[in-house]
């Protein structure tokens, strides 16, 4: 299904940003770990626990997905992608393909290079390759994240802004539904042990790496498969082109915007009630939190960008 | 060729084309006229696959489109405007095209290129527009595609370079037997290049007509009465070209002989009957909700 013509073609528009994904991925973490060694020979022990970097990857990576999809929505190149000789599903799955292929192959360069920087400087290290495992999970589901977002959404802010809410609505969601059950029913829920299995689901949670999920390691592979194929039918059943708006499916509109007021109002509202332990402060807080509910999802949901 | 069987697309459940059928003919140019927001763009669209149909079937030589989307490499659209060039220079664009038609023939658009002087080392979006309408109507023929789809392809450029982009068109029809499938608001040119046309008006496609048959159904009429009629004339729903006074300039189809009546009941004291462009019988065709 992947079209060898169209990836070249793919890769010849948009091969800056493929080989500098390509490159940092590959190399920021070997260099870095060498560096360190060649500075500091006091450098002997490299504990993966510490090491803050997936996080400017995963920026990497949104991005890369952001110019694969939404920017070019947005400049109306994909207009003439989809004229080519190719059916959606070939587009979607050789746009998917080439940046799984960027993120798999730059992973396992700086997975090997780091590993024989330690193997030949004979340094000792803790969870090398929990760390490497997490990080590619974690770069797969952010990448998946944000290409179906673009198969949903008519501009790159939109295709943005969708993979940030997605990414902590989970999250978000299940705990201000725990805070509202403690407002207005008293309902004392331990946090700590229903916000273990959120946290799994959460994409958000792998912004970090984190040594405490390695035995549910399968999560985010598995979340970047559904998302890529939630992605791949929007992809190829969207009605049409929707340049500029915010959904490529004018149907969701309503209803997203519904999703917004309602988490203005149980957030706003539990700020309002936790700020002055009144019911007053609830209502008004959620009186706020429609209002900006209301006015964010409008301007962004329904003003249309060019 | 390329054949159209029931095409219907909605957008926001409105049906902005509704169950088009039409057969383009081998080495023809073919026009679709009809005002903005007719659904002219959408079809073209449509037929190339940058749409999804809601339904109906797009043929090319008895293969679906649909089913076979490699069957593209024969149907090339060119759209008003092509943002995905602007990177690109010629050369680059030559390249980019070869990668994905194999029979991209880089001597003829190289010998077009040349033939038009245009800039090989510019990047398209340094192009004028004329330039970049010229640049990509060559790369398209160049492609050697059996049909070509040119979305308003005249449209914003002086007199001299829509003289020579309407002779490549024509030389590539004479010459290599390449359908062309074209729209534009430019009717002088549909006039001037089209064997046959079709109008889009709410969202159906009329009949497939002739052009010269078109101009032959209808009659321009000019007329001289001793008073003001000109109410008169409009009420009955008679399209009025020119007023000056008592003079009227008319157009009515030939066999409507009602209107013909009409205005000989009126007592004309010139009657002057006049050969119509294509552009008077688009006005009388489609202004008639509007003007009268």
């Amino acid at each position: 299904m992947v079209a060898v013509e169209l990836m070249k073609v793919e890769m010849r528009k948009n091969w800056i940003q493929l080989l500098i994904t390509f490159l940092i991925l590959s190399f920021f973490t070997p260099l870095n770990i060498w560096s360190q060694h060649m500075n500091y020979h006091s450098y002997e022990f490299v504990d993966f626990l510490y090491m803050e970097v997936t996080f400017i990857f995963i920026v990497l990576i949104i991005a890369l997905a952001l110019v694969q999809i939404g920017s070019e929505r947005s400049n109306g190149i994909l207009v003439f992608t989809c004229s080519l000789p190719y059916s959606r599903a070939q587009i979607y799955l050789t746009k998917c393909f080439l940046g799984l292929s960027v993120i798999l192959i730059g992973w396992l360069l700086s997975f090997t290079l780091t590993g024989l920087i330690l193997r030949l400087n004979e340094m000792q290290t803790t969870y090398f390759i929990e760390y490497y495992l997490d990080g590619l999970g974690a770069l797969l589901l952010f990448y998946a994240i944000t290409i179906s977002a673009g198969a949903f959404t008519g501009t790159a802010f939109a295709q943005g802004l969708v993979t940030i809410t997605v990414s902590i609505l989970p999250l978000l969601l299940v705990l201000l539904t725990i805070i509202q059950l403690d407002i207005l029913f008293n309902l004392e829920i331990p946090l700590d042990d229903k916000l273990k299995n959120v946290y799994s689901i959460s994409p958000v949670s792998y912004l970090s790496f984190d040594s405490a999920r390695y035995s549910e390691l399968y999560m985010p592979f598995l979340l970047a498969c559904l998302f890529l194929i939630v992605g791949y039918f929007a992809f190829i059943k969207h009605p049409i082109e929707r340049t500029g708006s915010f959904f490529t499916w004018k149907s969701m509109n309503r209803p997203v915007q519904i999703i917004v007021i309602f988490i203005g109002v149980i957030g706003f509202s539990a700020f309002g009630y936790l700020t002055d332990e009144r019911m007053l402060g609830y209502l008004i807080g959620g009186g706020i939190g429609a209002f900006i509910g209301f006015i964010v999802s409008y301007y962004l949901i329904f003003k249309k960008k060019k | 060729m390329l054949e159209i069987k029931n095409l219907t697309k909605k957008i926001d459940n409105i049906e902005v084309v509704k169950d088009i059928n039409l057969k383009l003919q081998s080495g023809e140019i073919f026009g679709l006229l009809g005002r903005n927001g007719s659904g002219k763009t959408t079809l073209l669209r449509c037929i190339q696959q940058i749409l999804n149909v809601d339904q109906g079937e797009i043929l090319f030589e008895d293969i679906s489109i649909l089913d076979h989307p490699l069957i593209k490499r024969n149907v090339v659209y060119v759209p008003v405007q092509n943002p995905a060039f602007d990177r690109y220079t010629y050369k680059q664009l030559v390249r980019l095209l070869r990668t994905i038609y194999p029979d991209f023939d880089v001597t003829y658009a190289n010998e077009l290129v040349n033939r038009y002087d245009l800039p090989e080392n510019k990047k398209y979006r340094e192009l004028s527009t004329g330039l970049k309408k010229q640049l990509s109507l060559i790369l398209s023929f160049s492609i050697r595609p059996a049909v070509i789809m040119l979305d308003e392809p005249t449209d914003g450029i002086d007199a001299v370079t829509r003289h020579d982009l309407l002779q490549l068109m024509i030389d590539e029809v004479a010459n290599k037997g390449t359908t062309i499938l074209i729209t534009s608001h430019r009717l002088e040119d549909i006039e001037r290049i089209c064997n046959r046309i079709a109008f889009l008006e709410d969202n159906q496609l009329s009949e497939v007509i002739e052009v010269e048959d078109l101009k032959d159904d209808y009659v321009k009429v000019q007329l001289a009465y001793d008073n003001d009629v000109e109410l008169k004339i409009r009420k009955r729903g008679i399209p009025i070209l020119e007023s000056t006074g008592v003079f009227y300039t008319v157009i009515l189809k030939r066999d409507d002989e009602d209107s013909h009546e009409f205005l000989n009941l009126l007592a004309p004291r010139i009657w002057n009957e006049l050969s119509v462009s294509l552009e008077e019988v688009f006005i009388a065709k489609f202004g008639g909700k509007r003007r009268w």
